[in-house]
């Protein structure tokens, strides 16, 4: 396999975000991933191994996976020799996690075609498997990402201790390797000020969760990432079953929230949507985090149908496009945090001006 | 703004984290965002297991651990990693072996931040059972029925009774054509 550069994945849709076809739960449940932290036995775990250690390692990695393991075409990345753009183009696409694109010596990336099923190697582990989706569909993933992994188990022998389980980096990890998450958009808890003591119950049930957010002074976090805080002691249809419910109850919550508020305070819910519509489709700098808290504006719009001309894939192609890498991708060049508000802005007005293609 | 970590350079990420119900709030520059952001981390988890483990070697409870304290000479014989050098890597271990080499300190570590001591999910070489995923897709649309049926949505929970009927009848079937290929095989 050759190394390529992140341009090979720019046509393709975007593995976590819901094209035209969007159903169930989208509106909610933006996306959901499960990683599985795996490592090789007798090699010491990147961050003690030598460079060529890891390079070794990510060679006999590199090797076992092909078309037929992954289930389709297989990219290559190594991350020594992309281009810094390149690397954030990665990290935006949720295909490796900012600590690895920073890593050099045997950081490399493999990803299958339709970039659901992704694979680093030599990050914190030397394995992190991946696999992603957009809506809230973990049953389907962990079918998916657990056979891909049987097939690994295989070929590669994987360091596993019969009371421990999988052994990993860092004792966090440990047992099942397994992190499922998903991303919860949740505007109207946190506009109804409830969201506080639903976080507070969500972190009683051992789940944790990460507020995504924007800069400025009108800071309205909506996005939430919740994932399963423990992994030994469980097996990990247990984790998903426990982590599945809790999901399933937020995803109520919010539906019973934007109902409520609808009634109480439709011309505040209104406005939220209008301002943000109104913001994306005129200004004319357009820094990154307010963007994000736009962008959560004009989804809830969406949801509610309040656009004629737009849908949620608009929505979620802006998402990309106006992030750093992307931006910089798109114009061919590098640009300054200023040059990037300014052509965040662009790509927003125009987007919004076409609407629905 | 600067950086609450390094206090050096410009932030440029800021995080919301919610801590008993209050919000705090971080602002930090991407180098440091790298270490804070780490899904499953000592540090996303609240847990610093540098001071746990400093603590307990130490036999201090609450003061932070000294920037330069020598430690008493455990070594891993396979990587060469000490205590000093795993709290200097936020709490990674060097390779496998240091489960052994360290293994009191670790499982103090795992009785807090785990749910468990002892792993029951899939092995390696092993399959994973084939019905776990159909089971995990059953459990949730029998909630996702009982929500409709609460709330009177009666089309939509007959489009959930139906689509646990067919996963049902799915799994059944494939359950006995393995039981005849198990019987076969013999
Ligand atoms: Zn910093
Ligand atoms: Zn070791």
């Amino acid at each position: 396999m050759t190394p390529e550069t992140a341009d090979v994945l720019l046509g393709n849709e975007v593995s976590f975000l819901a094209g035209a076809d969007a159903g169930n739960g989208c509106d909610i449940a933006i996306s959901s991933r499960i990683r599985l932290a795996r490592n090789l036995a007798e090699m010491p775990f990147p961050g003690s191994a030598s460079d060529e250690m890891r390079e070794k390692i990510s060679d006999a990695v590199a090797d076992v996976v092909d078309p037929r393991l992954f289930g389709g075409k297989v990219h290559l990345f190594e991350m020594a020799s992309l281009s810094p753009v390149d690397r954030d183009v990665l990290m935006e696409r949720r295909l490796a996690s900012a600590d690895f694109i920073r890593r050099t010596g045997g950081a490399k990336l493999l990803v299958r075609n339709d970039e659901r099923i992704s694979l680093m190697v030599n990050e914190e582990d030397h394995i992190r498997l991946q696999a992603i989706r957009p809506g809230f569909q973990l049953p389907a993933l962990w079918e998916e990402i657990s056979r891909i992994d049987d097939r690994l188990g295989r070929k590669l022998p994987f360091a596993f201790d019969e009371k421990l389980g999988y052994l990993t980096s860092c004792p966090t990890n440990v047992g099942t390797g397994m992190r499922a998450s998903v991303m919860l958009h949740l505007p109207a808890l946190t506009l109804s000020g409830r969201i506080g003591a639903t976080v507070q119950g969500i972190q009683k049930l051992n789940l944790a969760v990460r507020g995504i957010y924007g800069e400025g002074s009108d800071n309205r976090g909506n996005f939430y990432q919740i994932s399963n805080q423990h992994t030994l002691g469980e097996s990990e249809e247990e984790i998903l079953g426990r982590f599945s419910a809790v999901i399933d109850q937020l995803i109520n919550f919010e539906r019973e929230a934007r109902a409520a508020l609808l009634q109480k305070d439709r011309f505040g819910m209104l406005d939220f949507v209008g301002r943000s519509f109104g913001a994306l489709r005129y200004a004319y700098k357009m820094p990154g985090g307010e963007a994000l808290n736009h962008l959560s504006g004009v989804r809830v719009g969406v949801d509610m149908h309040l656009f004629e001309n737009l849908d949620i894939r608009c929505v979620n192609e802006l998402w990309i496009a106006t992030q750093n890498g992307h931006l910089q991708k798109n114009a061919g060049r590098e640009l300054s945090a200023a040059e990037r508000d300014v052509e965040r802005a662009r790509i927003c007005r125009e987007k919004l001006r076409q609407g629905r293609n | 703004m600067l950086c609450d970590r390094c206090k050096k350079n410009e932030a440029t990420i800021h995080i919301e984290t919610i801590h008993d119900g209050k919000r705090v709030k971080t602002n930090l520059c991407a180098e440091c965002a790298r270490h804070e952001e780490k899904e499953g981390s000592l540090a996303a988890l609240g847990f610093n297991l540098a001071e746990v483990l400093f603590h307990q070697m130490s036999g201090k409870t609450s003061a932070p651990a000294p920037e330069k304290e020598s430690v008493p000479g455990i070594v891993c014989p396979e990587c060469g990693w000490t205590l000093e050098k795993i709290r200097r890597h936020n709490g990674q271990l060097g390779c496998a072996r240091c489960y052994e080499t360290f293994a009191p300190m670790i499982s103090d570590v795992i009785g807090k931040v785990q749910k468990g001591g002892v792993h029951t999910g899939k092995r390696p070489g092993q399959r994973a059972r084939a019905d776990g995923a159909a089971k995990l897709e059953i459990e949730r649309l029998k909630r996702l029925l009982d929500d409709a049926v609460r709330r009177e949505e009666y089309e939509n929970a007959a489009r959930f009774r139906d689509a646990i009927r067919r996963l049902e009848e799915k799994s059944a079937a494939s359950k006995a054509k393995r039981a005849t290929k198990k019987e076969s095989a013999r």
